[in-house]
């Protein structure tokens, strides 16, 4: 199994919203800035389970491709 | 009238394409204030395809297998000579469309009118079609309800007979919650099947096409119709179109329920996860058993695979939208705004686990079809909410509406699987309720063989809205 990525509690969203946003060229004003981390803070929240997910450790990534396989 | 209804009469001369448009244009012009389905009618291209299509018979050509048959578009589709506003404030603006998305000069070739664009989530984020700009679809089955999104004018206007057939896009279950909410009869193709050129994207990877009608044999018509190979989609499988065709669905069969063991698909009704609560686990044993399941089915950790889903439209929405979220944020719709910041902001770790969960949950999922060739689930968790309601309580725990009435069809369209949402009319009261049909990739002809078996069994059906009767 992978090592999967811990979710961030609360006050670390925050913390990672301040730095992330600027660094995406985003300039969040302090009311804007509080909806994006409770939006984010939703986002983590859902996005638990496939954090925790027990991958295969072998698992590689196939080339990208858009086009789905044939059956 | 129903679209297939409709194009027998056309194409019998017992009723001219012409008359249809203007009939259905009047049903707009009647009907569409209180229902807020359309955002643009094209009057003067829906008479130039009908006309068109009457000069074809009167010269003794073949109009095509949806002659005559007035139909609209989710406002995300290019439709020549239009902005593509994609439910958004700043698309509006953008020049007008250059040509027709694949799906609709398919639908042209194939005979049918244009009646125009629909409402729909801005840039599809969203399943509730409360669209900031454009105002909220209000259900035709209660009006001060929700329709569903993001497609949700497409199947708001299908319940309120606005249009015969009409064509809507889903990522995480756009075209399925709407259908359901509406009660009307909707199609998750298999990711990649068919074109998805000319359609506004939301996200690459996990974005399909696919109509909505108010009877199998018109959805069957209607997917047909947006098939074909499209070079110059470069995300579409490379594979022939395989056609459901008029004669491969069952006939109806008024009156008694067909014998389960006519059917011979093996059917599990999904369980655990998938089970659902109070209507919506009613309506879809109710169909699982008409279907003679015989076993419940357990798809592969649906959390996670929702999760998956969840990170990855969060992100690929975010970047998609970067460069007018960097400078224009204020005209976003404030409903998918903030949603978007956060997508962009998700780490690259997070986003790439995604995919591996994904692929990992496609391949467990595979093996489920070497038991079944249909399963069983609900649609949505409820039947539609009021407007303006901002919470759920689903197995005692309240939580936000907009993200959670997709938890059902979001690890489904995680794997790209096909989906055909069967409805069930006066489900909750008045409203309805639709259940998904699933299948394994490309066998969109054993969803239709069973959508097919449970409309002429008469449980699943769409009756238009009380109140909009013909």
């Amino acid at each position: 199994m992978t090592d999967a990525p811990a979710p961030p509690d609360a006050a670390a969203i925050a913390s990672y919203v301040r730095a992330a946003a600027p660094l995406a060229g985003l300039a969040l004003d302090p009311e804007r800035e509080r909806a994006v981390i409770a939006a984010f803070a939703l986002v983590s929240r859902i996005a638990a389970p496939a954090l925790a997910y027990p991958l295969p450790r072998m698992t590689e990534p196939p080339a990208i491709s858009a086009v789905p396989p044939e059956p | 009238m129903i679209a297939a209804r409709i194009a027998t009469e056309v194409k019998s001369r017992r009723l001219s394409a012409r008359e249809a448009a203007l009939a259905a244009l009047a049903r707009i012009e009647a009907h569409d204030g209180a229902v807020n389905a359309f955002t643009d009618i094209t009057r003067a291209r829906a008479l130039a395809e009908a006309d068109a299509v009457d000069a074809a018979i009167a010269r003794g050509d073949d109009p095509g297998p949806l002659a005559g048959v007035p139909y609209a578009v989710k406002n995300l589709f290019d439709l020549a000579g239009l902005p593509t506003r994609a439910g958004s404030r700043i698309e509006r603006n953008a020049p007008p469309a250059a040509e027709d998305a694949f799906a609709v000069a398919q639908f042209r070739r194939a005979g049918a009118v244009c009646l125009g664009a629909l409402n729909m989530d801005e840039y599809a984020y969203g399943f509730t079609t409360e669209n900031f700009h454009d105002g909220a679809v209000r259900n035709p089955h209660d009006l001060a309800r929700i329709a569903g999104g993001s497609s949700g004018g497409s199947g708001a206007a299908l319940a309120a007979g606005l249009a015969a057939i009409t064509l809507g896009t889903d990522t995480n279950g756009s075209i399925r919650v709407p259908a359901s909410l509406c009660g009307v009869f909707g199609l998750k193709p298999t990711f990649g099947r068919l074109s998805r050129r000319g359609a506004f994207p939301f996200v690459a990877s996990l974005d399909h096409v696919g109509p909505f009608a108010r009877d199998v044999a018109s959805l069957a018509a209607a997917y047909d119709a947006m098939a074909g190979r499209d070079p110059a989609d470069e995300a579409q499988a490379r594979r022939a179109p395989e056609p459901i065709g008029p004669n491969q669905t069952p006939p109806a069969l008024p009156g008694a329920l067909p014998l389960p063991g006519a059917l011979p698909l093996r059917v599990g009704r999904l369980g655990g996860y998938f089970a659902g609560e109070g209507c919506a686990r009613m309506v879809a044993d109710r169909v699982a058993a008409a279907l003679g399941a015989a076993e419940e089915a357990e798809f592969p950790d649906p959390a996670a695979a929702r999760a998956a889903a969840f990170l990855i439209t969060a992100s690929e929405g975010g970047s998609l939208h970067l460069p007018d979220l960097r400078v224009r944020a204020a005209d976003f719709d404030p409903n998918t705004r903030d949603r978007l910041l956060a997508g962009a902001l998700v780490p690259a770790a997070w986003v790439h686990r995604a995919e591996e969960v994904r692929r990992d949950i496609a391949r467990r999922a595979a093996s489920l079809f070497t038991r079944f060739d249909i399963l069983v689930a609900p649609a949505t968790p409820a039947a539609a909410t009021p407007i303006g309601q901002q919470m759920i309580t689903l197995n005692g725990e309240s939580m936000p509406l907009r993200p959670n009435l997709g938890i059902f069809t979001q690890p489904v369209s995680c794997l790209g699987l096909p989906v055909l949402a069967v409805p069930v009319p006066e489900a909750d009261g008045p409203l309805p309720i639709g259940v998904q049909l699933i299948a394994a990739p490309w066998r969109e002809d054993s969803l239709f063989a069973a959508a097919a078996f449970l409309e002429a069994s008469g449980l699943c059906r769409a009756p238009l809205a009380a109140g909009f009767a013909e």
